[in-house]
């Protein structure tokens, strides 16, 4: 009999690899098959393909950057403040992160549009056309990576032993001090793994990106516009760059988890 | 410096955790708030220090009303069961977080000097995971008696360590206590622990003080049967007064009688004997005091390092007697022997009320 079992796991194993190996593999070989290395400076300095990758970098600094200080906050209140319907809003943070990103784009068509419920006065105060300008990316973004954020800081945040805060406050420490000599530091893995993991998301962002982003166009988009005008060569090379950028933050994350784990 | 809780309450939506507590501590003085758990004896230490604000009354520190002070500004000293020393920073660290937070200067002496005291003064480079339970526990007193607070205060801190331990650190406690003259609220379910360290003990339980006052007191003279079982008093039986005169009162329960030294109502009350308070006496002498029952001893069981507890069967009346190793060598004390128990009448303790 157990002979027979081990059979049956052994063949259910090497099935699984191998279907794996098509799943996962294939679609890489096919991409190296009809990449034309030789052509990949050229096409890297090509205007459209240099502008979407200047454009998906400084776009997903930018919204890191912001996921990041909004993240924390919102983490914070979460972990820390006791309020009606927090569990209400708890779920509200993080919906983004189950929400088709085309619906949320189009949420932030709704909201950022020349006739947009923050769109137009902004339009009217300020004279900035909010959509489809590399803000309208980068809110696109934000909305979509905050959730990632909050979501592992805050558990980073409900690790930390409540007796650690309250014996910071008997011992003198006003709310900053146990941001800054408790909170932060005892919870710095779990906020450096969300933010990387953020910024990923960030670079790879389409579905909602492309409902706000006009005629301009980050890696994800310039992909999809490359693949439908027929510019196959850009395509690849665009794609090629994503997934050596998406390796090495994946890379990085598993490596500074595995570290400190 | 005094402490003071005037009518404190607190409540999470229909659980009462604290119905008015109300005590006094005077300046230097060691009380120790002694009850089951879920009594809310922590949660008044946590009002005290002002990490939990209390629906009703005040805590007054040696005269000031600190009810709306922050924790922080309160200059208390906390310390907590699990230690709660800062993971991330060393030995040195955590004690001089204190000193840092208030500005003060001379940090690495005065760090220095109280590790030298608590005998820390070797792991000042050490993590806290580096260290033992009971050296944890030294280093968290340090970090709460370095920046000389004007109130200690102890949640269980002995309760994780090993017997041996637990009983080396509390002579260092004590001796710590009464050196630097610090007011002190201790918390334990422990209640051979707060009679080694008390100067005053409340007994808490469901959220409200049953008893307060010295621990003598409390020991040898319960106001109620649920106080007295607390507090290891491990005789107590069911009796009735059948006379009494102006110095003396007979007390019969389960068919054994029993004289006392003082005037009762006549009718049912409770008997209480502490299981010190019983000796054995050779059979074969007299014994000077005025109660005395024949037994057999049907149970023995170590309690602490140096006592036995031993359980005698005297006429179907289960007596305990704790009673130190070295008579019960000296007089041969084993399972099944035929012993007198014999106690004075002073030491017994009437209950006028039945359960």
């Amino acid at each position: 009999m157990a002979m027979e079992g081990d059979r049956w796991i052994n063949t259910y194993l090497w099935l699984v690899l191998l279907a794996g190996l098509v799943i996962f593999a294939v679609p890489f070989i096919a991409l190296l098959n009809k990449i034309d290395f030789s052509r990949m400076l050229t096409i890297m300095t090509y205007p459209p393909v240099k502008a979407s990758i200047m454009l998906s970098i400084t776009t997903a600094v930018v919204a890191t950057i912001i996921a990041l200080l909004l993240g924390l906050g919102i983490a914070y209140i979460l972990a820390f403040w006791e309020f009606p319907f927090k569990g209400a809003v708890d779920t509200f943070s993080t919906l983004p992160m189950v929400l088709p990103p085309s619906a949320a784009g189009y949420l932030l068509l709704l909201t950022f549009g020349r006739f947009g419920l923050l769109g137009q006065p902004i339009l009217e105060k300020f004279g900035i056309t909010i959509l489809f300008s590399s803000y309208a990316i980068i809110i696109a973004q934000v909305f979509v990576i905050t959730p990632f954020i909050i979501t592992s800081t805050k558990s980073a945040f409900l690790d930390i032993n409540p007796n650690y805060i309250r014996a910071a406050s008997t011992l003198g420490s006003d709310p900053l001090h146990i941001l800054r000599e408790i909170i932060l530091p005892l919870s710095s893995k779990g906020i450096i793994a969300g933010t990387i993991m953020a910024f990923a998301r960030a670079i790879g962002e389409f579905g909602a990106s492309v409902m706000v982003a006009g005629l301009l166009q980050t890696m994800p988009i310039a992909i999809f516009n490359m693949t439908m005008g027929g510019s196959r060569d850009e395509a690849n090379i665009i794609a090629f760059i994503l997934i050596v950028i998406s390796f090495s933050i994946l890379f990085i994350f598993k490596h500074f988890i595995g570290e400190r784990r | 410096m005094s402490l003071e809780l005037r009518g404190i309450s607190k409540s999470y939506g229909d659980t009462v955790v604290l119905r008015d507590i109300s005590f006094k501590l005077k300046p230097g003085e060691l009380m120790v708030l002694l009850g089951p758990s879920g009594a809310g004896k922590s949660k008044t230490l946590e009002i005290v220090a002002g990490i939990e604000t209390p629906d009703n009354g005040e805590v007054i520190l040696n005269g000031v009303d600190v009810s709306n002070v922050p924790a922080r500004k309160r200059g208390v000293g906390f310390v907590f069961q699990d230690y709660s020393l800062f993971p991330h920073k060393n030995v040195f660290e955590n004690i001089a977080f204190g000193l840092k937070t208030r500005g003060e200067k001379a940090t690495r002496v005065r760090v220095e000097a109280i590790a030298r005291e608590m005998q820390v003064e070797n792991l000042l480079d050490r993590y806290p995971d580096q260290i033992s339970g009971g050296q944890k526990q030294r280093v968290a007193l340090a970090r709460a008696l370095v920046f000389n607070p004007d109130l200690l205060l102890f949640d269980e801190p002995l309760s994780s360590l090993d017997q041996r331990v637990r009983e080396q650190l509390r002579k260092t406690l004590k001796k710590i206590q009464r050196k630097h003259k610090v007011t002190t609220l201790y918390v334990t379910h422990d209640y051979v622990e707060a009679i080694a360290l008390a100067d005053k003990m409340a007994i808490l339980k469901g959220g409200r003080i049953l008893q307060s006052g010295p621990p003598d007191e409390i020991f040898y003279r319960p106001q109620s049967r649920e106080v007295a079982e607390f507090t290891g008093m491990t005789n107590i039986f069911s009796g009735r007064v059948t006379d009494s005169s102006e110095d003396s009162s007979h007390i019969i329960f389960n068919n054994l009688e029993l004289v006392v030294d003082k005037k009762l109502m006549l009718g049912d009350v409770s008997v209480c004997i502490r299981p010190e308070s019983i000796m054995f006496v050779r059979p074969e002498r007299p014994s000077s005091f005025e109660n005395n029952f024949d037994g057999t001893i049907s149970e023995m069981e170590s309690f602490g390092s140096a006592m036995q507890r031993i359980g005698v069967n005297a006429g179907g009346t289960m007596f305990y007697v704790n009673v130190p190793n070295h008579v019960v060598e000296k007089m041969k004390l084993e399972s099944g022997k035929d012993v007198k128990i014999s106690l004075k009448k002073e030491k017994i303790h009437i209950l006028q009320e039945t359960v």
